[in-house]
């Protein structure tokens, strides 16, 4: 697909780079690409939450606070948060939850920890499963793409969030809340990836070039390592960055859903969801994990957009 | 209509992998619905008699099996004074509610159903409409609006906006109901009346997305060989967005048939934040419950939902491009997409 406002200047393809050994002019347009107010912003948004994340505990600090503790006197009697705007004052940045009184700048901080390693593990695993199986499939052909299309459609035919919930029962209380879910969403997300490198490795291991070095006798894993990666690795960058946000997303809705992570860790899905049963007296103690979750998948999907038409200017896929 | 059938056939396969795999893996899992049947002190003999009441005692696969036979044929559990039929097609029997999964499901499925459907046939209609426009007028207000709102759908999460929603047009200003199920047959005006916002949500995100798809497919086509030639021939631009919608019939046909094939798994986030009792509360329930018969089936709906989606845009396919019907149901290629080589 190409539209024809993009690409018709830029239109190199991975492909013809390799077989004319020129370096493409990708460097500066790369760079070019992300100073445009947007992307720039989105950056960032995006390195603000990775710092928020790693030192999570250091900013609720410096508040003062700590994710855990219960402050009674930031409530009022009907348990509500004290003050307006969820009860936000020079104590509680972001106020306080209500209920317990635990400081809601101190749980969104630490939300991102959850948030960002969940989605970047989960996204890693599943780019992980979709490269090999897809460069199999492509370059080995025969029974053994067949059995991958196959493996393929059955994981789709999962219903994703369904079957995630349904998990949820069989995992026990104790165990790490968090790796489970990167096992979980990773485990699913790998059927997009694999078809599309399938489908580049396909063209790539026809090439001449292929067929010299098979000739030459070259192994598959040099075929693997030296040919077939350098050439999907754009793709496979463009897409693990495009489908990031949904997997962060997708630990949200479970935690939401009250199914993903669990008490006492913060999650923003989960405070989303807490949020329900105070909509009506304290409405703002959605706002900031709602703000904090849109800003950073939103920040995601415009640097992988952007870096989607920066790489590879035939455009959208999914 | 030979390719037809092996789609069907693959689409079988699918389906019983996907439900194998889920037996196994609940049946593998450190949970004993027994136990909970079985009432306190439960005694090891009771417990026995439990597992062979609900079938429970035997092999995975044979627990597999009669699962898949009853869904034809019905089943009974537990023999002699007390015996629980559970009429075809049965799902199984949720001991902890005394009721057959099948029956559970068919009270929530209308809720559900409900939604989606609404949901679907709003986004369709308000993202392709808007997507044309917006592809006819590039840069124009409606076009930069479509653009903006499409990016900012893509990143929000269904919940947050869901919510927002709840608190802005039902709590703050009054205007509609901030949840709860009418049933149609009941009141079809206060059942669409509760549905506006869920309906609302879930088309405000999707048919973003839509629109965006619309809006690029549709410039791609309008600046293609035949929409010059037929402009040249002086055809109306009316009947050039004609020919051009035309072509567009295939990818929407697949979009429209994956969101309904995802019907139920877009509808649990809904359900959750309208407090309506659907499919997804079911589950969400029974989950909290550990109530596997209703956790498998469930799933099992669910995945069938989704491959029959899916197995309807296949075989609609040849009927939107005849080009694909004459080529014996094979596999269109895209421009970018090497010919296969021929000997």
């Amino acid at each position: 697909m190409m539209t024809q406002s993009e690409g018709l200047p830029t239109e190199t393809t991975s492909l013809q780079d390799a077989a004319t050994g020129e370096e493409p002019p990708r460097r500066r347009s790369l760079g070019h690409a992300f100073l445009r107010p947007l992307p720039l912003a989105a950056g960032i948004v995006v390195v603000i939450s990775l710092l928020a994340a790693l030192f999570a505990p250091q900013l609720a600090a410096l508040s003062g606070n700590d994710p855990f503790t219960y402050n009674v006197d930031a409530l009022a009697p009907d348990t509500s948060p004290a003050g307006p705007l969820g009860g936000v004052s020079a104590e509680h940045w972001f106020g306080v939850e209500p209920g317990t009184g635990r400081d809601l700048f101190s749980l969104v901080v630490y939300g991102a920890r959850v948030s960002l390693l969940i989605g970047i593990a989960s996204t890693l695993l599943a780019t992980a499963i979709g490269v090999v199986l897809g460069i199999v499939a492509g370059a080995l052909g025969g029974v053994v793409e067949k059995l991958v299309d196959f493996a393929t459609d059955v994981t789709l035919g999962f219903p994703f969030l369904i079957f995630a919930i349904a998990l949820s029962a069989l995992f026990p209380l104790e165990a790490p809340r968090a790796l489970l879910l990167t096992l979980v969403i990773g485990m699913f997300g790998w059927p997009g990836i694999a078809r599309v490198v399938a489908a580049e490795t396909r063209v790539v291991v026809r090439q001449p070039y292929v067929t010299a070095s098979r000739v030459m006798g070259a192994r598959f894993g040099h075929v693997f390592r030296h040919q077939v990666l350098p050439n999907v690795a754009s793709t496979v960058i463009v897409f693990a960055s495009i489908s990031l946000p949904g997997r962060i997303a997708a630990e949200a809705s479970l935690s939401f859903l009250g199914v993903g992570m669990l008490p006492p860790t913060p999650s923003w899905g989960r405070s989303i969801g807490d949020a329900i049963s105070w909509l009506i007296v304290d409405p703002a103690f959605l706002l900031f994990p709602a703000a904090a979750l849109f800003l950073v998948t939103f920040s995601f999907n415009i640097l992988g957009d952007t870096l989607r038409d920066a790489l590879d200017p035939r455009g959208g896929r999914s | 209509m030979k390719p037809a059938l092996l789609r069907v056939g693959r689409s079988l396969g699918v389906l019983l992998v996907v439900l194998t795999l889920t037996y196994a893996i609940f049946y593998l899992a450190p949970i004993d619905p027994a136990l909970a049947m079985c009432g306190k002190p439960c005694s090891p003999e009771d417990l026995e008699a439990a597992r062979g009441f609900m079938g429970f005692d035997k092999p995975w696969f044979v627990q597999l099996g009669s699962f898949l036979s009853a869904i034809v044929l019905g089943c009974t559990y537990g023999s002699g004074d007390v015996v629980l039929a559970c009429a075809a097609p049965c799902l199984g029997y949720s001991f902890q509610l005394h009721q057959g999964v099948t029956t559970l499901i068919g009270q929530r499925f209308p809720v559900s159903f409900s939604v989606a459907l609404g949901a679907v046939a709003l986004q369709s209609l308000l993202g392709i409409a808007s997507g044309a426009i917006a592809a006819r007028r590039q840069g124009g207000l409606l076009d930069r609006i479509v653009t903006g709102v499409s990016v900012i759908a893509a990143s929000a999460p269904a919940f947050v906006v869901g919510l927002l929603a709840v608190v802005v047009f039902a709590l703050k200003l009054g205007w509609l109901p901030s949840g709860g199920y009418v049933p149609f047959l009941e009141n079809p005006a206060q059942w669409a009346w509760h549905l506006v916002l869920p309906w609302a949500t879930l088309a405000f995100l999707n048919g973003a997305i839509y629109a965006r798809l619309v809006r690029s497919s549709m410039i791609e086509q309008l600046g293609l060989d035949y929409a010059r030639t037929a402009r040249a021939a002086g055809l109306t631009e009316r009947t050039i967005d004609r020919y051009a919608l035309r072509n567009l019939a295939l990818p929407l046909v697949t979009l429209v048939a994956l969101d309904i094939g995802a019907l139920l798994g877009g509808t649990v986030i809904t359900e959750r934040i309208f407090g309506l009792a659907g499919l997804g509360a079911l589950l969400l329930d029974a989950t909290s419950t550990a109530d596997l018969p209703v956790i498998v089936g469930t799933t099992f709906i669910g995945s069938l939902l989704i491959v029959l989606a899916n197995l309807a845009a296949d075989l609609s396919r040849p009927l939107l491009d005849r080009r694909l019907a004459a080529g014996g149901g094979r596999r269109a290629r895209t421009a970018d997409e090497p010919a296969p080589d021929t000997p």
